[in-house]
């Protein structure tokens, strides 16, 4: 049932894409408010205990994919799909939503198809494909991101979260011989020392970048030149959520004694960074931005409770809240904050090119971004430099065959013809010499 | 001989034949203005002006020829069979398809069609397009020929006339000032590849006593491990010039730059695979894996340098073609990797990514044209907001780059993690967990590329964006459609890579 659930929801989605710019409005906001409201029952028939789901075969060389919606996973699906109709019934006064009802649908069931399916390689396809559907998202939803040419640094910061849980992926792999994620994280503890370390770091590093914790919160803070109802799902939900699913998954083995105490120690790191922050950019009236700092607190919360027993409360209560925080920072702008002096302020984070504070570059002035960051000229530099050596060698040997070829023309200089005739001779009398003296 | 000998033959007679009508084709001879033809509501339809009549048949003549040669490939497939005893002999040359072949001559077939047909909208200005179609015939049938053969002349025949065919396509209707010194860098450069291609092969027929890649194979037991290395490295070299590896790659961007669009497309999608199936075919398969391990190291490192540097240049040209060369450099790298894995898993993931990449990058260079025609721009800091100006091309652009950097439902998902599979189980695991890092130096420069093309601000000063004939147009979605069915539909394909695999390591 669940796979009819994600298939329909994804039908859904397409036909409000197809329907966007209809001249029949009205019928086109009832239809998407009447398509989430009666998807919400539907999620709960496909939830229902005790359903199997069919294989689905499609990357080759790896076991078929089915979904399945064990708790709490099921717990997660129906908030999931509650609250699209929330947002679907939000949206029906607004003249003109654009794509984002249908991709909303769209991430929706990608989002669940992520948190149900059981093997991990389809796991990361759809969590690659919601990331590009993020991206995409935000480039439709605000032309000023779109014209400020930053989006694709946002997107290669999912790639980089990604190189983590393909580490992840490979190692569990190499330990269970599956790629069904329960045998494989069931194969973690069995692992040496240095595969437990690679698939913890891996999926921390993952959950990090999906939470929008610094310095990968940039995207987040992106999110503040879109609409709440926008801002909630694409910041607060889809990659996050996913995030802290994996968490929850790999929480066993994060509860270890030697893997809790630098977990809950980076959770707390990434928390006390994140309230400072929130401080700080409360004096200056901001709702997106501050908004990206909340979400990031909760983030960090997720990361230092993932190694404790509270790890399964966060994950039950991570709908909720970050549909009630969002709700409240829509209503409620965060200019009054107390006033406390710090000593992080303004600060610079290296390594992404991007100030922690803002967006991408030029978006709020309306200029062009720099194409690359600083840190990465010197190895363009360096790359630049060999291209030209192998160049210049290039033109070193064409040089030295032609002044060979003009050295030996002018040699032979109008006897050109009658030197290549005897040396043409004397070769033919090698070979008869040769094939003479080697004849039986 | 049977029905499938024919269809062997057929698969390499139609390109010569067409190539041999149109090179044959008696130019136009009538006085005053040309007979006009126009084509309205087709997906071929001009919007550029109109042709001489002979000259749109001669369009439709290489389309025949190109597409008739796939269709006898089709054909052939439809047959079902273990892919083996498909061969065609004529007196002392015989010509052999197998699973090895199959992947090259798929790829070489369908990005052939869809160049052709793209140049019905790109060359409709360029001079003597008859002869033009008829040397992209004959580059198909070169290309073709060196798939089939069966031993090392016919081979080597094809593979040379592949160069000259290549050679003048970019001599005789390259783009810009830089042409004939370009083409002479490319012929250079190849032809010294061959060179050493030549002696490889030379020492191998000498040391084995047979001009047979078969009998090459069973004489094996005559040639000494040393020699066997000192062998396998000259042939690996040469063939690397064509696969345009690093240090050796610095004659693609030129070429590639230079050449006409349907040429620069065929070189990139379907012609650089060429050298992976000479290194597959020869060192791989006729020596043996064995007999590449000392080697083994030297290229999975040279793999990777390859795959990051070619990345790395992306982001430092200012020419777009420019840029996507470099990125077939860069992804030369992984087919090089996963030749060097020497395992089922990594050869399987090659031999998908080399269609995969044939797709991809046909549809990138098509989109990258179509933009060029458009806007008359071809320097990247001269382009920007394209989403605004051309979105439907811009989105194929946008996919055609993601998919390159490995994202799912296109194929390369699936051929990139197979290879990463094969990396993991080499001698060196090391390198393989290196591997898993790569596909971010691809995912950066695919993401500035369509962040500043696609997404960027409009560059100054504003123009109005042109029309672009239909044929490029439905040419590129049809590529992107491929693309796209590959990455949903790997199941065939990857039956063919892993019989392919199963033959190249001895599996029988």
């Amino acid at each position: 049932m669940l796979d009819y659930l994600l298939l329909a929801t994804l039908v859904a989605g397409a036909v409000l894409l197809a329907q966007m710019g209809s001249a029949h409005r009205s019928r086109e906001r009832l239809a998407r408010g009447l398509s989430a409201l009666l998807l919400v029952p539907a999620a709960v028939v496909a939830v229902w205990p005790g359903q199997a789901g069919r294989p689905w075969y499609w990357i080759p060389n790896t076991p078929p994919a089915s979904f399945a919606a064990a708790p709490p996973a099921g717990g997660l699906v129906l908030s999931l799909y509650a609250l699209l109709a929330v947002t679907m019934w939000r949206l029906i006064a607004r003249q003109s939503a654009g794509a984002w009802p249908g991709l909303c649908f769209i991430l929706c069931a990608l989002v669940v198809a992520a948190l149900t399916v059981d093997q991990f390689l389809m796991r990361y396809a759809f969590l690659e494909v919601i990331a590009l559907l993020t991206i995409l998202a935000m480039a439709l939803e605000s032309p000023a991101l779109r014209a400020g040419g930053g989006l694709w640094r946002r997107y290669l910061q999912f790639r980089v979260g990604d190189v983590g849980l393909v580490v992840v992926i490979v190692v569990l792999e190499r330990l269970s011989g599956t790629l069904r994620i329960d045998p494989m994280l069931a194969a973690l503890p069995a692992g040496s020392a240095a595969q437990r370390g690679l698939v913890l770091g891996g999926g921390l590093l993952a959950a990090w970048v999906k939470l929008g914790l610094p310095p990968f919160h940039g995207w987040v803070a992106d999110l503040a030149h879109t609409r709440p109802a926008v801002r909630l799902w694409l910041g607060g939900l889809s990659l996050p959520l996913t995030a802290a699913y994996l968490l929850y998954r790999l929480s066993p083995a994060l509860r270890a004694p030697a893997a809790a105490p630098w977990v809950v120690l980076a959770g707390t790191l990434g928390l006390a960074y994140s309230v400072a922050q929130v401080f700080r950019v409360g004096r200056e009236p901001e709702r997106g931005r501050a908004a990206a700092w909340w979400l990031a607190i909760h983030g960090a919360l997720g990361i230092a409770l993932s190694a404790t027993p509270l790890a399964r409360a966060y994950l039950l209560a991570f709908v909720p809240v970050r549909a009630g925080a969002a709700y409240l920072l829509a209503l409620r702008p965060l200019e009054v904050a107390p006033r406390v002096v710090l000593a992080v302020a303004g600060s610079r984070v290296p390594g992404n090119g991007c100030s922690l504070e803002d967006g991408p570059a030029g978006v709020s002035t309306g200029r062009p971004g720099p194409g690359l960051s600083a840190t990465f000229q010197p190895l363009l530099a360096a790359a630049s430099a060999v291209e030209e050596l192998l160049e210049r060698g290039n033109r070193w040997a064409a040089r030295a065959a032609w002044s060979a070829g003009q050295a030996l023309q002018d040699r032979h200089r109008g006897r050109l013809r009658t030197n290549l005739l005897w040396a043409t001779i004397g070769l033919l009398a090698l070979i008869v010499v040769a094939l003479a003296s080697n004849a039986p | 001989m049977g029905a499938t000998s024919w269809l062997v033959a057929a698969i390499l007679a139609l390109p010569w034949l067409g190539a041999l009508v149109l090179a044959l084709w008696p130019s136009d001879t009538s006085v005053g203005a040309p007979e006009r033809v126009t084509r309205s509501g087709a997906p071929t339809s001009r919007i550029a002006g109109s042709q001489p009549a002979g000259d749109c048949a001669a369009g439709w003549v290489a389309l025949g020829a190109a597409a008739a040669s796939a269709l006898a490939l089709g054909a052939l497939l439809s047959r079902g069979g273990a892919l083996d005893g498909w061969t065609w002999t004529l007196g002392g040359v015989s010509l052999a398809l197998d699973a090895v072949a199959l992947p090259f001559l798929l790829t070489v077939s369908g990005v052939t069609v869809v160049s052709i047909w793209y140049g019905w909208g790109y060359l409709d200005h360029c001079p003597r397009p008859r002869l033009c179609y008829a040397l992209v015939l004959a580059f198909m049938g070169s290309m073709v020929g060196a798939l089939l053969a069966t031993d090392v002349l016919v081979f080597f025949a094809f593979w040379e006339a592949m160069l000259v065919a290549s050679s003048l396509l970019i001599a005789g209707w390259g783009e810009g000032p830089r042409v004939g010194p370009v083409a002479l860098k490319y012929f250079v450069y190849t032809q010294a590849g061959s060179a050493l291609v030549l002696v490889g092969l030379a020492w191998l027929v000498d040391l084995t006593g047979s001009l047979t890649f078969a009998g090459m194979a069973a004489g094996m037991g005559n040639v000494a491990p040393q020699a066997a290395t000192w062998i396998a490295l000259l042939l690996v070299a040469g063939f690397c010039v064509k696969l345009a590896v690093f240090p050796v790659h610095t004659w693609l961007p030129d070429a590639h730059s230079v050449a006409p669009m349907p040429v620069t497309i065929m070189l990139a999608g379907a012609m650089l695979c060429i050298g992976c199936y000479g290194i597959l075919r020869v060192p791989v398969m006729t020596m043996s894996a064995a007999g590449l391990g000392p080697l083994q190291a030297p290229l999975l490192v040279g793999a990777l340098v390859t795959q990051v540097y070619g990345a790395l240049m992306c982001f430092t040209a200012q020419d777009v073609k420019r840029i996507i060369a470099y990125s077939s450099v860069s992804q030369m790298g992984y087919v090089l990797y996963s030749v060097a894995t020497l395992n089922a898993l990594g050869i399987s993931g090659g031999l998908l990514h080399v269609v995969n990449h044939g797709a991809l990058k046909a549809a990138l260079f098509m989109g990258v044209g179509l933009v060029m025609r458009a806007t008359g721009r071809r320097r990247i800091d001269e382009l920007g907001d394209l989403f605004r100006a051309m979105p439907a091309v811009a989105m194929g652009l946008s996919f055609g780059a993601v998919a390159l950097a490995g994202m799912p439902p296109f194929g390369a998902f699936a051929s990139e993690w197979l290879i990463y599979e094969g990396g993991l189980n080499t001698p060196y695991p090391l390198l393989g967990y290196l591997e898993l890092a790569a596909p971010l130096a691809t995912a950066a420069y695919a993401l500035w590329f369509v962040g500043r093309v696609v997404l960027g601000p409009p560059a100054p000063p504003e123009r109005e964006v042109a029309a672009t004939p239909g044929a490029m147009r439905w040419s590129f979605y049809a590529v992107l459609g491929a693309a796209l069915a590959l990455g949903f539909f790997p199941g065939p394909l990857h039956a063919w890579a892993g019989r392919a695999s199963a033959l190249l390591l001895g599996g029988g």
